[in-house]
């Protein structure tokens, strides 16, 4: 392929990886002491720039041809500088955009990347999570379910830190008061006809401790739920609607759109191009209320992207919706 | 990493270590293509033992403590790399030693494990890191194969050079 005459639509998958190998062996025949210094600059990267690499990598796998042509290179953002031995431009430029690419045809391309997540819902699930982890470590391992009654105990705790000095009597009560439940289940009328029923029970009062962290406690039968692990706590079930999920996006994109920050990017950092990629990962998964709902996918959820900017981008040339899971990417183009 | 270097080479002075040669990730990077590895892997040799009939690296670990470089886990702390000792106790890491080369680095000078020795101890360790490293330097044609193949020979690694030639279908030109 001639370099002074380039015809994008002549060039080929074998051109990528020649250039990949030239790159690679010109950087390969660097001094040792000057590969050195690169490997000290890439030691300095950090791990965010790990995650943003492999957001990218699976994005472009999706969408090879997302700037119109095939990409012959690209970084993140600090890599591409330091295995590059160049240097920066000035601060804060050197950061931004989070992706350096160049097409198959020259065009420097600059990606920034955000999450669609909703951050006030991560921050909730998280410290609810904190509280659980706590309280479980607080009844340490479980011992076998012996209670002649009792399936599964699942405990709604409040709202509250836990203080490791409660431990050992969290414990203890819990262990007394699961036991006294199961001795009420033994006189109550319906046990003979086998009937009993799941119940909640906050009955704390002779047990400060569990009245200090636990809202109630839910007993289920011994007929419906055999587990070692018998004490536990409830999957949680708040209402939600999609509308929560779709609105941070719009948010989202709105924001990023028109923020001032990346107005002078393409000068100061020579790129041809700035792209916006809103990616859905695994975070926004396991915590936020899903987007989706029947006949609602995230096909609509980039309807919803492209109505919402109104065919402006802001201050982007491209923008991109990314459904990162594993096994489920997708991507769409909504400017 | 110029500390370590002349860390090492201090200590080779003052009679801590009589040989030592870097090998693994950083000694592959002279070769090939600069990656991001933490660790530097020091090949000392005679192997000193022990009264209790193990290696010893109390002399080592007290000088560089001495110096005010702390252990990590298996490493030691030099300024950010973390640097690992590791006695040349097989016949292929012994020569890798005594014939390193020597590389001006930062006005001093480091002692490399050769390509050939490289690719000879990477192909007895075996790991899958060091298979494809091992794929890496055949490919960059900075290795005189004549050599290779005296060392695997002389070194008993000739099985396993054929096994890895047929399961990375590498065929010599």
């Amino acid at each position: 392929m001639s370099s002074g005459t380039f015809d994008p639509n002549k060039f080929r998958v074998e051109d990528l990886f020649r250039a990949k190998e030239e790159r690679r062996k010109q950087l390969a025949s660097l001094p040792f002491q000057e590969k050195i210094k690169i490997v000290e600059r890439l030691k300095t990267v950090p791990a965010a720039f790990k995650n943003e690499r492999l957001i990218f990598d699976s994005f472009l796998n999706v969408c090879p041809d997302f700037a119109g042509e095939l990409i012959q290179e690209w970084d993140v953002v600090e890599e591409w500088y330091a295995k590059r031995a160049i240097d920066p431009p000035l601060q804060p430029f050197d950061k931004r955009p989070d992706i350096i690419a160049v097409t198959a045809s020259g065009r420097r391309i600059g990606v920034e990347l955000k999450s669609w997540v909703n951050r006030e819902q991560i921050a909730d699930a998280r410290k609810q999570e904190r509280i659980q982890e706590n309280i479980l470590k607080a009844i340490g391992k479980q011992p076998p379910n012996k209670t002649q009654h009792i399936g599964q105990v699942w405990l709604s705790p409040k709202q509250l830190r836990f203080d490791a000095g409660d431990d050992l009597h969290f414990r203890e009560q819990l262990f007394v008061f699961v036991e006294k439940v199961d001795k009420d289940c033994s006189q109550s009328p319906e046990r003979e006809q086998n009937l009993l029923q799941d119940q909640d029970r906050n009955d704390f009062a002779a047990f400060p401790i569990l009245e200090k962290y636990l809202d109630r406690v839910r007993f289920h039968s011994k007929v419906r739920h055999r587990s070692n692990n018998w004490i536990t706590f409830p999957y949680s079930a708040s209402f939600f609607s999609s509308k929560t999920m779709l609105d941070t996006l719009k948010r989202a994109l709105l924001t990023h759109r028109d923020d001032e920050k990346y107005k002078d990017l393409r000068k100061h950092v020579g790129l041809d191009e700035v792209y916006l990629l809103v990616h859905y990962d695994f975070k926004a998964f396991a915590y936020n209320t899903p987007f989706d709902a029947p006949n609602f996918g995230f096909k609509e959820a980039a309807k919803f992207a492209s109505n919402a900017l109104q065919g402006d981008g802001g201050h982007f040339d491209r923008i991109f919706l990314f459904h990162f899971l594993c096994g489920k990417e997708k991507a769409y183009r909504v400017i | 990493m110029e500390k370590v270097i002349q860390v090492l080479n201090q200590m080779q002075a003052d009679g801590i270590i009589e040989r030592f040669a870097i090998g693994g990730g950083i000694a592959a990077i002279r070769y090939l293509e600069p990656y991001l590895t933490d660790d530097i892997d020091v090949f000392i040799s005679p192997v000193v033992v022990g009264p209790n009939g193990l290696m010893s690296f109390d002399r080592i670990y007290a000088y560089l403590e001495e110096l005010g470089y702390n252990t990590e886990r298996e490493y030691i702390r030099i300024e950010d790399w973390l640097v690992q000792f590791v006695p040349a106790s097989e016949s292929v890491q012994e020569e890798a030693v005594a014939q390193a080369e020597r590389v001006a680095f930062a006005g001093e000078y480091a002692t490399i494990f050769s390509s050939e020795h490289l690719a000879a101890e990477l192909l007895r360790s075996g790991r899958l890191k060091d298979h494809t490293r091992v794929l890496a330097l055949l490919e960059s044609g900075q290795m005189d194969m004549e050599v290779f193949h005296d060392i695997i020979r002389r070194h008993g690694l000739w099985e396993k050079w054929k096994e890895f030639a047929v399961r990375y279908d590498w065929k010599e030109k």
